[in-house]
């Protein structure tokens, strides 16, 4: 962003000046450039700390979601403190797909799905016959990924019709996100037999995809972390287009767009039902990061922690969601390993902080901070 | 003037016994009034009018209790509104300027501008723009016309006051509805700013039917050709600005101004009923 004096008098020039050229933002494009490169480093300096790295996995999973609520909240406007939801609709499906793998591989039975195949632990302990038949094709891994995206995509789509259509917004919008995944916790923490209940299903197979099976969390990052490179140019490419700018507009003025003859209604739908798609597809990969699943994730505060993280990296910037997550992921675990009690407190202090001091976030303030340097040294140019 | 036939191909919007109930208060109450295509027409009137609730009622923000409203869209079949949504309205060739400046302020002002182009308002359309090299020209063009080509680029939230009114009327070229609603476009301008922009409605009525609502004497008698003044909603007086400035309803309506204004008149609420951008936010 860069200053201007927008409060001086107006021009009252005759109009023949032409518009000038397009500023091309550079140093926004390299920025952008070696913030994705250094995407890809964490494990080169944790190579052999399995731990380390299984935790860089969850981040780069984790801020796919964050991106997510990015693209809702910090574009458009719509603030979800219930994101866990469709990340959980996405976990649970990749976790099914694992446990049952697992069942069936300390069975010795082939991957299939058949009435008499291997039971996994839980549904043993719950006394369950055989796996229940909607549970039995997510042994394929492939179906189960597809269901872990195109499920979310149409449970987020069903709830923004009908929320968008019926003008929901702002703190009600919000209430009822939470709502409905309260909801979905209660469901699944009372469905033990089928869900693992409080637990949830631990001791994953390790993830196979085209025979290839991730040996462990180092080869398994660069799995994830190129899927969130490719999912932040996606979402920067749709964010620059002119649907995205009509995004934007909504946030700004939703009445404005309705009067130039846009309906928002189409365009939330649509977004919320993406935002919703990614979620579970970072909710697939956290899974196969984290080896376990349980309805910790479908807690309200997991989804509200979501959102402090693209609050404190800087929401309506993509990067900032993603650094958010590594930043108070990272930090967190520092913290956490050394006085675990005191964390939850800094996590409090730090999203207190920034709402009242940085409202635009870390990457707010860096942009600031170089808007301001170039002011002072050289010729002003925006940041991407 | 009572009823208008449906066989006047002139009439670009007629409203016909139209009543918006705010829970009693009626901020139209059973009026008639109609527009012909290529008019300028500036509405008057004191607070509490209805004034922006008739912009309301056509826009279709607010429904109307009884009544009618149609739209006459060159060489379309009529239409009443009652059948359409506010977006669809705005599709059908109606755009509308607000009292307030209602520029999207994290956009620069040539997005703006591309939003508001007359182009299809479906979302594959909006996913292929960047190919398409939109509107290039007619953008410049604009710009030109509204004076904000040096600032094409700048945030319109970094707008002054005066610029972001421009803007709105450019926004407006681009979207080039057929008939174009502008409440209070010279609130809070100097004199200089507030004549500019009668320039530009002058301009802009040569290819659009204007309707115009205002309190500013000085700003209607530069632009406006036929004046209506609306009254405790009805209309009240009809006709050039000096024969309605000679009209006794008219000046005891506006003398008599303290005695009308204990009557109730909820201006607030009819203006902006559901609009909280702090509360969309959040």
């Amino acid at each position: 962003m860069t200053s201007d004096a927008g409060g001086a008098s107006p021009p009252m020039t005759p109009p023949t000046d032409q518009p000038g050229a397009e500023p091309r933002n550079w140093s926004g494009r390299v920025a952008t450039f070696l913030f994705l490169a250094a995407l890809l480093t964490p494990p080169l300096f944790y190579g052999d700390d399995e731990l380390r790295c299984e935790q860089f996995t969850k981040f780069a999973a984790l801020g796919i979601l964050a991106l997510s609520i990015d693209l809702i909240w910090g574009y458009t406007g719509l603030l979800s403190l219930g994101h866990g939801l469709y990340f959980g609709l996405g976990a649970y499906a990749v976790g099914y797909s694992l446990k049952l793998q697992r069942a069936a591989l300390n069975a010795g039975l082939p991957f299939t799905s058949s009435p008499d195949m291997a039971l996994p632990d839980f549904m043993e302990y719950s006394r369950l016959e055989a796996v229940p038949e909607w549970i039995r094709p997510f042994i394929d891994i492939y179906f189960a990924i597809g269901v872990a995206i195109l499920l979310p995509a149409i449970v987020a789509a069903l709830f923004g019709f009908v929320t968008f259509r019926l003008r929901i917004k702002g703190v009600y919008f919000s209430l009822i996100t939470q709502a409905l995944i309260l909801a979905m916790y209660l469901m699944v923490i009372r469905n033990q037999p089928q869900t693992g209940g409080e637990v949830g299903m631990t001791y994953l197979n390790r993830l196979t995809l085209f025979g290839y099976q991730f040996p462990n969390s180092y080869q398994l990052y660069y799995l994830v972390a190129p899927i969130l490179i490719l999912c932040f140019l996606g979402c920067a490419w749709l964010m620059a287009s002119k649907f995205g700018q009509i995004l934007t507009a909504i946030r700004d003025n939703e009445n404005r767009v309705m009067a130039l003859g846009y309906d928002p209604a189409v365009y939330k739908t649509i977004i919320f039902s993406l935002s919703g798609a990614l979620a579970g597809l970072a909710g697939a990969l956290y899974v196969a990061g984290n080896r376990s699943i349980g309805p910790d994730v479908l807690r309200v505060d997991f989804s509200i922690i979501a959102v402090v993280w693209v609050a404190v990296g800087g929401r309506g910037t993509l990067s900032g969601a993603i650094i958010g997550v590594y930043l108070v992921g990272f930090t967190g675990t520092m913290i956490n390993e050394e006085y675990p009690t005191l964390w939850k407190v800094l996590q409090g202090a730090m999203f207190i902080g920034v709402v009242l001091f940085l409202p635009e976030g870390i990457v707010g303030l860096i942009r600031k901070t170089y808007a301001f340097l170039f002011s002072r040294f050289g010729k002003p140019q925006p940041l991407g | 003037m009572g009823i208008q036939s449906k066989t006047f191909p002139e009439e670009i919007i007629q409203v016909k016994e139209v009543t918006v109930d705010f829970s009693g208060f009626k901020a139209l109450n059973e009026l008639n009034f109609t527009v012909e295509r290529g008019e300028l027409r500036v509405v008057i009137g004191p607070n509490g009018a209805g004034k922006t609730t008739l912009l309301d009622a056509i826009t279709g923000k607010v429904k109307p209790s009884t009544g009618q409203i149609l739209f006459q869209p060159n060489e379309r079949p009529l239409c009443d509104l009652a059948d359409y949504n506010e977006a669809e309205i705005a599709r059908l060739g109606i755009g509308r300027k607000f009292q307030t400046p209602n520029v999207f302020k994290s956009l620069s002002v040539v997005d703006n501008i591309k939003l508001a182009l007359n182009y299809p308002r479906g979302v594959f359309r909006t996913l292929l723009a960047p190919f398409l090299q939109d509107g290039k020209d007619r953008i410049a063009e604009i710009l030109t016309t509204i004076g904000l080509a040096a600032k094409a680029y700048k945030d319109a939230g970094t707008l002054a006051h005066g610029e972001k009114q421009w803007l709105e009327l450019g926004m407006l070229m681009a979207q080039d509805p057929e008939l174009l609603l502008v409440d209070e476009p010279v609130a809070g301008m100097t004199p200089r700013e507030s004549e500019r922009t009668g320039e530009l409605l002058l301009a802009l009525s040569r290819k659009h039917t204007l309707l115009v609502i205002d309190h500013d004497m000085t700003f209607v008698r530069q632009i406006a050709g036929k004046v209506t003044v609306l009254h405790e909603g009805r209309l009240l007086s009809q006709g050039t600005i000096g024969e309605v400035q000679d009209n006794p309803k008219v000046i005891e309506v506006y003398l008599g101004h303290h005695k009308i204004d204990k009557k109730p008149a909820p201006k607030t609420t009819a203006a902006a009923p559901s609009m909280n951008p702090q509360l969309a936010r959040v």
